[in-house]
């Protein structure tokens, strides 16, 4: 379960600090999914980075417990342990540059899988094939990343995120620079195939579409978080 | 002009990429115009090194023999047979000492000037007036005067009383006062009145007799003066001078060859650096095309731009480049006359001239540097053409394969047929370009085999040498600048080191007394071998001409331990050589001799016996090496000599330590001081020769590690155009959990990746530059040759030079990157 409580973030631009998460408290149940939505600049992504360990909030707290796994509390993690972290429990979609383009589909597929494979033991290959196959890249994965189109690359992307069986996945944008009728197949195959593996998903969009196939769905406006019902 | 201010205003936002572009730019006009200066003195210095500061000199009389040289009767001899316009000139190199140690690496010429005669003829021809500025001599070689170069003076110091020749007490310079003159033909000499120069050396003969005449002396007074002149003495022509014209030559090819190699290297330097430049504005310059700023103007600013720049660089790199030169100058005046065995002076360059030259080049290497990329550019910010650069790797692997058989072919048809030494050194160059072709064309393929043979469970370093591959394709040009350098590198290092190797086992073989005593006294050798028990064999030594070229026949002991020490580069049977050599049938030449002449082995030739001067036909029974020697040589056995005639200086000493010691109590009861001879034992002589040795190529060494330094700028600075370009797949690395300094040592081992195969590539091809230094170049320019030795410790010492200078260069770089938190390359990359 992830839990953000009071969460607070500010930059300094042009010598003025700027509030852009003000006290903000969420809570996301393991397997759920949740939806963000928000003008540009609001601070979606900058929420994001956050849960990602990718930033450091300056004040509140965001934990993860759950899956036989002590209480991780994200914003005091030190540097190698954020990135432990983002190497075993999530897993990250971003809006573009998701792909490795001097390896195939497979290889990228299969990367954080390799990463957080324990010693002398081999990566779950039953698993990624499954991830691959239920994804419909069976076809594409001796091909490499420039020879695939914008929907097609968003699909590895997922499966990429997915294919070291991560707590949660964090998704910036993931079909932002895809036409309506790709986005909705890849935000469907992301839901679904969180939804099957019991992961947790939060979508940060500015799509209604993608973000009302989510079981909870905010909006975001002037550092504080607005749920839509 | 709104252009202009924009653009002006752009340097805010690539303040390091417009630093790094004008420093490679000083770089390059630094090392360029330094080059130019060295080359502009040494050619000045030799030019003139025969005019003696006296204009109009057209021709001079000499002896014929060294045994018979010009007297002072010979001289008043022609002046009252009425040969017109004569002056006498007498010359002698010697160590100059102060405080008991030499001041100069390198001996000084000193130059006596009949001024008696030379001033009513300069009078007369009206010579004064009219070159008033350029006529060194107008400011009178009074008595007691010696006329230096400034440079000099400061070496010399004041108190001219505390010198003394060849650290001799009884030649003193105390009578001398300096007068100094700004004229790069003096370099270290001494000029003086010939009364002067008779005082310091009192058996002096004289050296030349020059005709001073305007115009310049026809044939039917040439011929005339012939017959006037005394038998041993010769007229010749100081135009002419086909030896002196060929070291020139050879001297300005050598440094030409070195600025072309600079000029390269630092074509590719500037080519990176604009890239660095034009890559941080590329965005800017999108913004300029939005608001309808024509692609011409951006071209045609940023071409203007790079000329300026070019030009703030020329006059920083000439102001640097001549306290570099200044700061360098004793060890490169030592190097260039211990390699010519001619004085190089300062040299007088024009600023000007030098700004013009040097900024020219400069503007043409910038154009040519900066072309490709402005193209790119330009295609980039097209709004009506589609910009292709995915070109497939198969068809550029064919394209430089193809090259580089083109490339390898015209080499080989070079090596085997060039006569001319420019066309040996382009050959050079060729070689050079296939290399780097044949580099581009196998580059993806080896690192795609390297790549596969990274276990997969190691896939972050799997995934950076794939990496790699990808990025060879976008480093081609540092690549090339990298290979250029280290090819150059290592094909130098092996020459130098073969070299250095090939001189010490020589030395080590031919230096077979105990000890070598170099004396010009006359020494009884019976009288010391009775008194002292020392064997003293002399090196006995008579020239000759020899089909119009100046020979040098030396004595050399037949005995067993003479024989091991001989190193043949061609010989049939050593035992009936030595058989041939002992009966006097035989002449052993040295390569000089055999090359520059045509012999082989087995050849006849007419010599005039040592003891009798009667024609005597000699088989050549061996061809030796002799390195680094200028002269051509013929060793003939001591049995032939005539040992009270001949000339020695050298003599090979067989002796105890504790025989030594009779030997210098010998010399004192024969009355030769100590100043008069030198004993050397083998070892001390060993390691002064190797001294030298290393002195002598302490630039070679120098310009490789320049080169290297340029090169891994180049290299430094295309890396960090690419690292902009990696920071998307950098991000993504460490959005998986990867630590920021894992992923920048993944990225530093796919720069090093490049380096380590570019350097597996330059070293066939420096191995291949070397033989063709040693094997063709050194033979076409001085008549020698050594074995090539590859040493493999050495070659891997340059690997790790390189690799070392490659990681200074780039790690502050990295370092700034992996300081960099992953937050901010989300951010740049959105």
């Amino acid at each position: 379960m992830l839990e953000i409580t009071n969460l607070y973030k500010s930059y300094v631009e042009a010598g003025q600090s700027r509030v852009i998460l003000n006290n903000l408290s969420i809570t996301l149940e393991q397997g759920h999914s949740l939806s963000i939505q928000g003008s540009s600049g609001s601070g979606k992504s900058t929420l994001l980075h956050l849960i990602a360990g990718l930033d450091k909030p300056d004040s509140g707290s965001i934990t993860i417990t759950g899956n036989n796994r002590p209480t991780l509390n994200i914003h005091d993690l030190e540097e190698r342990q954020a990135d432990n972290y983002r190497k075993t429990i999530i897993g990250i979609i971003f809006q573009r540059f998701n792909l490795i383009d001097c390896i195939n589909v497979i290889d990228n597929i299969s990367l954080p899988a390799k990463l957080n494979k324990p010693e002398n033991k081999q990566i779950d290959n039953a698993y990624i094939s499954n991830l691959i196959a239920v994804l419909g890249l069976s076809t594409l994965q001796k091909k490499m990343p420039t020879e695939l189109s914008g929907g097609e690359q968003q699909r590895v992307a997922i499966a990429r995120a997915l294919s070291h069986k991560p707590a949660m996945v964090l998704a910036d944008e993931p079909t932002g620079n895809l036409d309506n009728a790709t986005s909705n197949t890849v935000s469907d195959l992301l839901y679904s195939t969180c939804k099957s593996l019991n992961t947790s998903l939060i979508v940060v969009t500015h799509s209604p579409s993608v973000a009302n196939m989510a079981d909870n769905k905010v909006y975001l406006r002037n550092g504080k978080l607005e749920v839509i019902s | 002009m709104v252009f202009v201010k924009l653009l002006i205003s752009s340097y805010k936002q690539a303040k390091f990429s417009l630093l790094m572009l004008l420093l490679s730019l000083v770089i390059a006009t630094t090392g360029l115009s330094a080059v130019l200066i060295i080359n502009n003195s040494a050619k000045q210095s030799y030019s003139s090194s025969n005019e003696f500061l006296i204009p109009n000199v057209s021709h001079q009389i000499i002896a014929k023999s060294e045994d018979t040289p010009i007297t002072t009767q010979d001289y008043v001899f022609l002046k009252r047979s009425g040969v017109p316009n004569l002056v006498a000139i007498a010359q002698q190199s010697s160590y100059l000492f102060k405080d008991g140690q030499s001041i100069t690496p390198s001996k000084i010429e000193f130059t006596g000037v009949d001024n008696v005669s030379l001033f009513p003829i300069l009078i007369s021809l009206n010579l004064g007036e009219e070159e008033e500025n350029s006529q060194p001599t107008n400011i009178g070689l009074l008595n007691g005067t010696a006329i230096v170069h400034q440079k000099f003076a400061n070496l010399l110091g004041s108190d001219l009383s505390e010198l003394t020749i060849d650290g001799q007490s009884n030649q003193r310079l105390d009578f001398l006062s300096i007068t100094t003159l700004n004229e790069p033909t003096l370099g270290n000499d001494m000029v003086m009145d010939l009364q002067d120069y008779f005082k310091l050396f009192p058996n002096a003969s004289l050296s030349r007799l020059l005709l001073v005449s305007k115009p310049e002396l026809k044939q039917r007074d040439l011929d005339l003066i012939q017959q006037w002149l005394p038998e041993h003495l010769k007229i010749e022509s100081l135009n002419n001078d086909v030896n002196n014209q060929e070291l020139t030559n050879s001297f300005h090819l050598n440094l030409v060859a070195m600025a072309l190699l600079m000029f390269v290297v630092c074509l590719f330097i500037v080519l990176n650096s604009a890239n660095l430049l034009i890559n941080s504005r590329m965005g800017w310059f999108k913004v300029c095309r939005q608001l309808g700023i024509p692609r011409k103007t951006i071209f045609n600013v940023q071409l203007i731009e790079i000329l300026t720049l070019g030009f703030v660089a020329t006059l920083i790199g000439i102001v640097v480049s001549v306290q570099l030169v200044n700061f360098v100058s004793p060890t490169v005046q030592a190097t260039l006359e211990g390699l010519s065995g001619k004085e190089v002076g300062f040299g007088n360059t024009s600023f000007i001239s030098l700004l013009v030259q040097v900024f020219s080049i400069t503007a043409i290497g910038c154009i040519l540097a900066i072309a490709a990329p402005l193209i790119k550019t330009n295609q980039q910010l097209s709004t009506t053409k589609a910009y292709l650069s995915n070109i497939k790797l198969g068809k550029q692997a064919l394209y430089f394969s193809c090259l580089t058989a083109v490339l390898a072919s015209i080499c080989a048809l070079l090596l085997i047929t060039a006569s001319s030494l420019m066309l040996l050194l382009i050959a050079s160059a060729v070689l050079i370009l296939a290399g780097c072709s044949a580099m581009l064309a196998s580059y993806p393929l080896i690192l795609k085999r390297l790549a596969a043979i990274v276990p997969s469970n190691m896939p972050l370093l799997k995934v950076s040498s794939q990496q790699s591959v990808l990025l060879c394709g976008k480093t081609k040009i540092a690549c090339c600048a990298f290979f250029i350098a280290a090819t150059s590198n290592i094909g130098m290092n092996l020459m130098v080191d073969s070299f250095r190797l090939a001189t010490q086992s020589w030395l080590e073989s031919r230096l077979a007394s105990d000890y070598y005593l170099y004396s010009d006294e006359q020494i009884n050798l019976v009288d010391v071998e009775n008194k002292t028990g020392v064997v003293l064999t002399p090196r006995i030594d008579s020239k000759i001409i020899y089909k119009d070229q100046s020979i040098q026949l030396f004595s050399y002991p037949t005995t067993q331990q003479f024989k091991d020490a001989m190193v043949f580069s061609d010989v049939d049977n050593i035992n009936t050589t030595w058989e041939k050599f002992e009966n006097g049938s035989g002449v052993m030449v040295n390569q000089q001799f055999a090359y520059s002449l045509g012999y082989q082995l087995g050849d006849n030739i007419r010599l005039p016996h040592p003891s009798t001067d009667t024609i005597t036909n000699f088989t050549i029974v061996g061809i030796i090496y002799d390195y680094g020697n200028p002269f051509k040589q013929a060793l003939l056995p001591i049995g032939l000599f005539d040992t009270f005639n001949g000339d020695t200086s050298i003599y090979a000493v067989e002796a105890s330590s504790s025989q030594i010691t009779k030997l210098d109590t010998y010399f004192a009861s024969i009355d030769i001081d100590t100043d008069d001879y030198r004993l050397y034992k083998v070892e001390d002589l060993l390691a002064l020769s190797m001294q030298t040795f290393d002195q002598t190529f302490l630039i070679t060494d120098g310009l490789n590690v320049v080169t290297l330094l340029v090169a891994s700028f180049s290299l430094a600075c295309a890396m960090i155009v690419l690292m902009h370009d990696d920071r998307p797949h950098n991000m993504l690395i460490r959005s998986f959990g990867i630590g920021r300094i894992k992923t920048q040592l993944l990225s530093l081992y796919q720069y090093l990746l490049l380096c380590i195969v570019g350097l597996l590539f330059a070293t066939p091809f420096g191995i291949l530059l070397s033989w063709v230094l040693i094997y063709k170049i050194n033979l076409q320019a001085f008549n020698w040759t050594y074995p090539l030795i590859i040493d493999g410790i050495n070659i891997l010492m340059i690997y790790s030079v390189s690799i070392f200078v490659v990681l200074c260069v780039v790690i502050l770089p990295f370092i700034r990157a992996s300081k960099r938190p992953i937050i901010e390359d989300i951010r740049w990359l959105n």
